[in-house]
């Protein structure tokens, strides 16, 4: 593909580019003509042979023009000074310029010619002193007007400040600065100056021009033979250039002795780069040619790494039997918290919950992924009605919950006893549950019990509690609320409360239990709240509704046929669309909630609910969608999108209990936004369980008292604030509390 | 050392010229300019003190950094050393260190401790505006194309990036970023510090497709209009929107600082001479007689610092001399290093004094 690259091809990519950029920095550069060459910048006179730079940047097709007069003097010194490695580089630069030329044989001799008057000169270039070197050769000058100074010492003198301003323009990213410097100075691009071209091959990059920043690097891989560099600027394309492009480089690999090329290692690092990259965004695909070559890695290797790498890649898209099959060799070979972690995910996502419960329990405290896997499968398997559960699941977990405080596995293991017959225990789940993080799904299962165990005066003081920071729970559990329980039977959904006769052993028959939910369900069967759009959506094949009842709440016909039909897949499949934009009407999302939550997948029909919930809030499509959601939150037996967030990403166990303060002051903030003070009052008495509460908060906590008329509370939170020394706000807090009170009297 | 031994070689070698490169602009109405080099046991001691081996002015009061401000005084007090050697050391690191920005102007600030030791990209324009200049007197000199041709391309680059025109003039800004109308509210914050007024006609020379000649009016417009407070002095940075008389920038100190203190001195270089333009100065600087420049708070009138180095006192010096006849002091005539800024401030000035105002001496 690359004709090979000569140096005046990578000066014809420099000029054009400077050229184009309007960079070029000097007035008197030529124009790039049939072929670029060097303008001659020497101060030195025209006789000059080839400067150092030009012959070190030559090509082998370079030839020397006419007849060489040799320039000597650095090899000389070099011997002088015993400088070995120059001189042998030296020995070879001149060798390649002048293929004729033979080495004096005696630059060792005592005898040849000795340090000539350029000695000091040489020292000031050789430690680096350019500016002094400068100003020695200025001096010399003066004092001898004839003198000249060596040829070979300007260019060498000028191609190290070209390199050292190349450098500094480059530390400070001004891209076209170090390509206007390259092409002024193209004597700098050499292999003995790899940074020089690393550093170019950089600012075509920083600016944008990544073609041509991979044409610098093809230079380097064709011309360019040491095998650390060689590497090294692998490394630095595959860091800077797109991924399809480094992909292109390893064309210059060079074969080496043992077989196997060069950048062998590279490649599969960067395959290893990609397939993270996919497996962190699943929208990401990585060839299977590449997916081979890890794939050969993993099993000829002996370390678990890539074949966690390629379990995740597989469970990402769509494939887990394969993921388990990489993830049970990733844990053969001492593979740890990921392989775990892979394993137990992959595990469910192809139904196999509760065979790998074993495996996420023992792994739960590899790290916070692991734990947050472990809670959540138990969850699911202590709230599904499908599974069954060992009783050795619910005792090994329960002490976990305590442990970490999980008002989700506390939730879960209310819903389990519930469910099997120990209602007391339900209670003080639920209680434990809501006292760690208050949740509406928590009230719910604890008004439920309460209602089951005939608690009345339990239930009174509960709904008092709960009932005013979550409106809805009276209603859904005392009055029309068990409608929602009813739908829940219509729709062939069974709510953890309805499962119980498929549950371990010990569990007390429901039948027992006169107050079940199913059998109050039942009893309400003919409660007349549900709509002729419900109806439909949930009465499967045998409805008998009319979809024209639904009127302006009724779903789109398609969906409506769709979900009617039984067809619950393609009631999903057609509301797709509209889902992704937002644009789906209210009923139909509602439509695409309950088909979801036939296929038994409540978390998406949370989302569909949701979007349902923006029709407007009196109609009977909010209203559903409203009873729609819960029931999802039940079957997810997740509390709020706090929870289903905080059991998707990874979080420290101190990050947690952090989150967990910072979702109960956001519901504060979003509470008193609201209006709604006494959840403002109940989340400020939780997050003061967790740590003290700062000034603002606790102003926060005064101004909900105010508002809620409590003016003895606010006044004792305000004068706290004063009292500890934040005087301004707590000041004009009891100033406007007494401008209140006085207002009362009239 | 001393000046009058310095000036007295001066005046035998003096000459009147009118070079090319040194020719102020045709409104210069004061005398005549006489060649001058400065003394070579002056420039030694100079160099001494603030010129590393490398090649840069070291600021010895700023924690050792440099800046291209201090690399242009350099280059300019080699010229006028006639040091040819210094020159393009000075120069080296100047190129080699410095002038490494896209735009082809100078980063202003160097630090021997940082890597890399370009600290802040941004540039200064009179750094730049400095740096040009001395190039362009050394490159005629001495006739070297090689500082020509860079004068010619850091003047070009001060024109494109630094010179707007606000609709009614020509301004400068003192960075290239930072200070524009569109990057503060209170912008174009200026520096009339930065108007190193003789140099404009060289740019003019260097650059010709931009408006040095109004930047020049500008600068004397601002000059006359930026008086605040009672002591009527400039801050140094002012806030000059166009179409609006300029006002004390935000976010600075309200102060007629360290900065302002080389106005009256551009001023004097370029043979501005006019009262209207210099008594402020003159007022604040002897207002209790012992001539030395101060720091002052314009708003308050207070004096933040009085200012006693010798090479601070020959800024009032220079101006009684142009502005009332006064010779320079015996002291002041004499030189020894003492902070970067003051002592090269001192050559400066004694460098205007001679070619200027040799009746003060």
């Amino acid at each position: 593909m690359f004709v090979r690259f000569g140096t005046a091809a990578l000066l014809l990519v420099l000029v054009a580019v400077v050229a184009a950029v309007g960079q070029t920095s000097d007035p008197a550069a030529p124009a790039a003509g049939g072929g670029v060459v060097p303008r001659a910048t020497l101060d030195a006179g025209p006789a000059a042979p080839p400067t150092a730079g030009s012959a070190a940047s030559a090509g082998p097709d370079t030839a020397a023009p006419g007849v060489p007069v040799v320039d000597e003097e650095a090899l000389r010194y070099f011997a002088r000074e015993g400088d070995l490695d120059r001189l042998e580089a030296e020995i070879r630069r001149l060798k390649t310029l002048y293929p004729s030329w033979e080495p004096p044989t005696d630059l060792f001799d005592p005898k040849a010619p000795g340090p000539s008057d350029v000695q000091p000169l040489w020292d000031l270039y050789t430690a680096g002193r350019y500016a002094e070197l400068r100003a020695e050769i200025v001096r010399r000058q003066l004092a001898e007007p004839t003198w000249v100074p060596p040829a070979d010492l300007l260019a060498r003198l000028k191609q190290a400040e070209a390199r050292i301003r190349l450098v500094n323009a480059s530390d400070s990213k001004q891209w076209n600065a170090v390509l206007a410097i390259a092409t002024d100075d193209p004597s700098v691009l050499t292999c003995a100056n790899i940074d020089v071209l690393w550093r170019v091959a950089e600012a075509f990059a920083g600016s944008g021009r990544m073609d041509r920043a991979r044409d610098v690097y093809v230079y380097i891989l064709e011309n360019c033979t040491g095998e650390k560099e060689r590497l090294a600027t692998m490394d630095k394309a595959s860091a800077l250039l797109p991924v399809d492009m480094v992909t292109t480089l390893f064309r210059y690999a060079r074969q080496q002795d043992g077989g196997g090329d060069e950048f062998a290692q590279i490649r599969l690092n960067l395959i290893r780069r990609s397939v993270g990259a996919a497996n962190e965004d699943p929208s990401l695909t990585v060839p299977a040619e590449d997916l081979a070559v890890l794939d050969r890695a993993a099993q000829s290797g002996t370390g678990p790494d890539d074949a966690i790498l390629l379990g995740f890649y597989a469970y990402r898209h769509g494939d887990p039997a394969t993921a388990i099959r990489w993830f049970d060799l990733a844990l053969q070979r001492g593979g740890s918290a990921k392989a775990a972690e892979g394993y137990v995910l992959s595990m469910r996502a192809v139904g196999r919950d509760a065979e790998a419960e074993p495996i996420a329990y023992e792994w739960r405290n590899a790290g916070i992924d692991n734990l947050v896997t472990y809670i959540t499968l138990a969850t699911a398997l202590l709230t599904s009605e499908r599974a069954q559960v060992d009783q050795s699941v619910v005792d090994r977990f329960a002490p976990v919950v305590t442990e970490e405080r999980s008002p989700l596995g506390a939730q879960a293991l209310g819903w389990y006893a519930y469910n099997t017959g120990q209602a007391p225990t339900a209670v003080a789940w639920f209680q434990t549950s809501l006292a760690w993080e208050p949740s509406e799904v928590a009230a719910f299962g604890l008004l439920l019990t309460l209602q089951r165990l005939n608690d009345r005066p339990g239930l009174r003081q509960a709904l008092e509690i709960w009932g005013t920071r979550y409106p809805r729970l009276p209603e859904m559990v005392l009055g029309g609320g068990t409608a929602a329980l009813r739908l829940q039977q219509r729709a062939g959904l069974t709510a953890p409360a309805a499962s119980a006769a498929t549950r371990s052993a010990t569990a007390t028959a429901p039948a027992a239990a006169g107050l079940a939910p199913r059998a109050a369900a039942a009893t309400s069967a003919s409660a007349p709240t549900t709509t002729a759009a419900m109806d439909m959506i949930l009465a499967g094949a045998g409805s008998t509704a009319s979809p024209a009842a639904g009127s302006a709440a009724a779903p789109s016909a398609a969906v409506a046929a769709a979900s009617g039909a039984g067809q619950y897949a393609a009631c999903v499949a057609r509301t797709d669309a509209g889902m992704r934009t937002g644009r789906l009407s209210p009923a139909d999302a509602l439509a695409r909630g309950w088909c979801l939550m036939e296929l038994d997948r409540p978390n998406e029909a949370a989302t569909a609910f949701d979007l349902a919930l923006t029709a407007s809030p009196a109609s009977e499509t909010a209203q559903q969608a409203t009873y729609g959601r819960s029931l999802a939150y039940l079957r997810l037996g997740l509390t709020d999108q706090a929870a289903v967030s905080s059991s998707r990403t990874p979080l420290s166990l101190t990050r947690k209990h952090e989150l967990g303060a910072e979702i109960l002051i956001q519901r504060a903030l979003a509470a008193s936004r609201d209006g709604r003070w006494t959840e403002v009052i109940l989340a400020m008495a939780s997050l003061a369980e967790m740590r003290p509460l700062t000034h603002d908060l606790l102003m926060l906590r005064g101004y909900a008292h105010y508002n809620l008329g409590q003016f003895e509370e606010a006044r004792q939170i305000f004068d706290a604030v004063k009292a500890s020394g934040v005087q301004i706000e707590a000041l004009a807090a009891i100033e406007v509390l007494n401008e209140r009170l006085t207002k009362r009297k009239f | 050392m001393t000046l009058p031994r310095a000036l007295r070689g001066l005046l035998l070698c003096a000459l009147l010229v009118a070079a090319a490169v040194a020719a102020g602009p045709a409104r210069a109405q004061t005398s005549p300019v006489v060649d001058f080099v400065l003394p070579a046991d002056v420039w030694h001691a100079y160099k001494t003190r603030f010129l590393d081996p490398s090649g840069r002015i070291v600021d010895t009061a700023n924690g050792d950094i440099s800046h291209s401000e201090g690399q242009g005084y350099g280059l300019l007090l080699a010229y006028y050393a006639n040091d040819r050697a210094a020159f393009e050391q000075i120069w080296t690191f100047t190129l080699t260190e410095l002038l490494i920005r896209d735009d082809g102007l100078a980063a202003w600030k160097w630090d021997p401790r940082a890597k890399p030791h370009v600290t802040d990209i941004n540039n200064a324009t009179d750094g730049d505006l400095l740096i040009a200049w001395a190039l362009a007197m050394a490159g005629e000199r001495w006739a070297m194309p090689v500082y020509l041709d860079a004068a010619r391309r850091i003047a070009r680059a001060i024109g494109t990036v630094a010179i707007r025109n606000d609709g009614a003039r020509p301004i400068m800004l003192p960075g290239a970023t930072g200070f524009a109308a569109g990057e503060r509210p209170d912008g174009p914050v200026l520096n009339l510090s930065y108007w190193v007024f003789e140099a404009l006609p060289v740019m003019r020379g260097l650059a010709p497709g931009y408006d040095w000649d109004g930047l020049f009016q500008t600068g004397l417009q601002l000059v006359v209009q930026a008086r605040f407070g009672t002591v009527e002095l400039p801050t140094d940075w002012i806030s000059a929107p166009a179409g609006r008389p300029p006002q004390p920038a935000e976010g600075f100190p309200p102060y007629f600082g360290y900065n302002s203190l080389r106005i009256p001195l551009y001023l004097l270089w370029a043979g501005q001479t006019e009262t209207q333009l210099l008594e402020p100065f003159l007022r604040a600087w002897t207002r209790d007689g012992d001539d030395r420049p101060a720091i002052v708070d314009v708003e308050t009138g207070r004096v933040i610092e009085t200012l006693g180095e010798p090479g601070y006192r020959m800024q009032t010096a220079i101006l009684a001399c142009a502005l009332a006849g006064r010779a320079i002091p015996d002291d002041l005539r004499r030189f020894q290093p003492t902070s970067y800024y003051a002592s090269t401030l001192h050559l400066l000035a004694m460098t205007v004094v001679a070619r200027r105002y040799s009746r003060c001496l």
